[in-house]
């Protein structure tokens, strides 16, 4: 098998297996349908152009991982996009479905965290990954990614408490 | 922290379709890229092997430098010298001076220097002293004497020929068992 074919069927493979993950950590990150296909399609552009040495699926899928965090920080410090978004400007981005509403209630949740909270409050609460899992991906220690998870679980308890309360 | 059904609705917002098209064909012009850039490495990478090959070939075949003593090269055989000066002096005592005469074609700088006695350049013609030094720079061929007294002489009497690529060390000892004298190369 050729590189050129071989990195087809990589980027084939990767893409179907990583992009809906990737696509809505992006979304969730920066609360835009454009900027969030951007990322992703940045950081595959990058897992062409730098091929890096992963070890095993994990180590690819953490590097995707933090590759579109990384990615999303980047546009956010660029583009200077504010942190709250209401539901209403979240179901203009989000695409018809029966879930909108859901989804839509959630990315507005999580928009409004800090982005150092909720890059762990995605990963663990959202995607599913272990404590451990997220030290990996984001490099950071176990017992920062259980700070900042404890601390992001409070604040998204008041924001959910404040809302009811609104309403 | 968020429902079951938050979570799953969260999970199902999928990708759009446009964007994996969007990535598989930037991957291709990449891919291009990526393929035009090693095309261009393994050329630029070709062409500097070649141009090492080519000053390394120069350097190797072209100007090697060969010494002869008395029509024999010391650095394949050991060369014994046929005889000696000796110089009168004003006291009545009789000062043995060693002479060897060597040649040495070269077409490129060499460096000769002695570690006793003096290198003696005469000029072909006229046979007058151009100069006497214990080191001395040649960048042709050239005749030269190596003249050591006696007084000088040490179990290890070196001249050196060195050259850009290489350095020949050639050695003068004295053999009492048959009273001769021969020079030979060190490092053959």
């Amino acid at each position: 098998m050729s590189i050129l074919s071989r990195i087809k069927t990589d980027i084939e493979a990767a893409y179907d297996l990583y992009s809906d993950t990737l696509y809505r950590i992006a979304l969730s990150h920066l609360h835009n349908d454009e900027d969030a296909q951007d990322a992703v399609h940045d950081v595959f552009m990058r897992y062409i152009n730098s091929s890096p040495a992963l070890r095993d699926a994990n180590h690819e899928k953490a590097w995707f991982i933090r590759t579109t965090v990384n990615r999303c920080h980047d546009i956010l410090r660029y583009k200077k996009v504010r942190n709250h978004i209401t539901l209403d400007e979240i179901s203009e981005i989000i695409p018809d479905n029966s879930e909108k509403e859901l989804q839509s209630e959630v990315i507005s949740l999580i928009s409004q965290l800090d982005d150092k909270y909720k890059s762990v409050i995605i990963l663990h609460y959202l995607e599913g990954f272990s404590v451990k899992e997220i030290s990996v991906i984001l490099k950071i220690s176990e017992s920062n990614t259980k700070m900042r998870l404890a601390r992001g679980r409070d604040l998204l308890k008041k924001i959910i408490m404040k809302e009811e309360n609104d309403v | 922290m968020f429902s079951k059904e938050q979570t799953n609705a969260y999970k199902n917002i999928k990708a759009p379709a446009e964007l994996r098209y969007k990535v598989l064909e930037d991957s291709k012009k990449e891919k291009a890229d990526f393929s035009k850039n090693i095309i261009k490495f393994v050329s630029i990478a070709a062409c500097m092997v070649i141009t090492l090959c080519i000053i390394s070939a120069y350097n190797i075949f072209s100007g090697s430098t060969e010494i002869t003593i008395d029509g024999i090269s010391p650095v394949k055989n050991s060369v014994v010298l046929q005889g000696t000066n000796s110089v009168s002096l004003a006291t009545a005592r009789t000062l043995e001076i060693i002479t060897v005469p060597i040649n040495i074609d070269t077409n490129k700088k060499t460096i000769i220097s002695v570690s006793c006695g003096t290198i003696v350049v005469n000029d072909a013609q006229s046979g007058e002293m151009l100069m006497t030094d214990s080191e001395y720079s040649i960048s042709k061929d050239t005749s030269l004497l190596w003249q050591i007294p006696e007084t000088e002489l040490t179990q290890s009497n070196i001249i050196t020929v060195e050259t850009k690529n290489k350095t020949y060390v050639l050695s003068l000892v004295y053999d009492k068992a048959t009273d001769t004298r021969t020079i030979s190369c060190l490092d053959k």
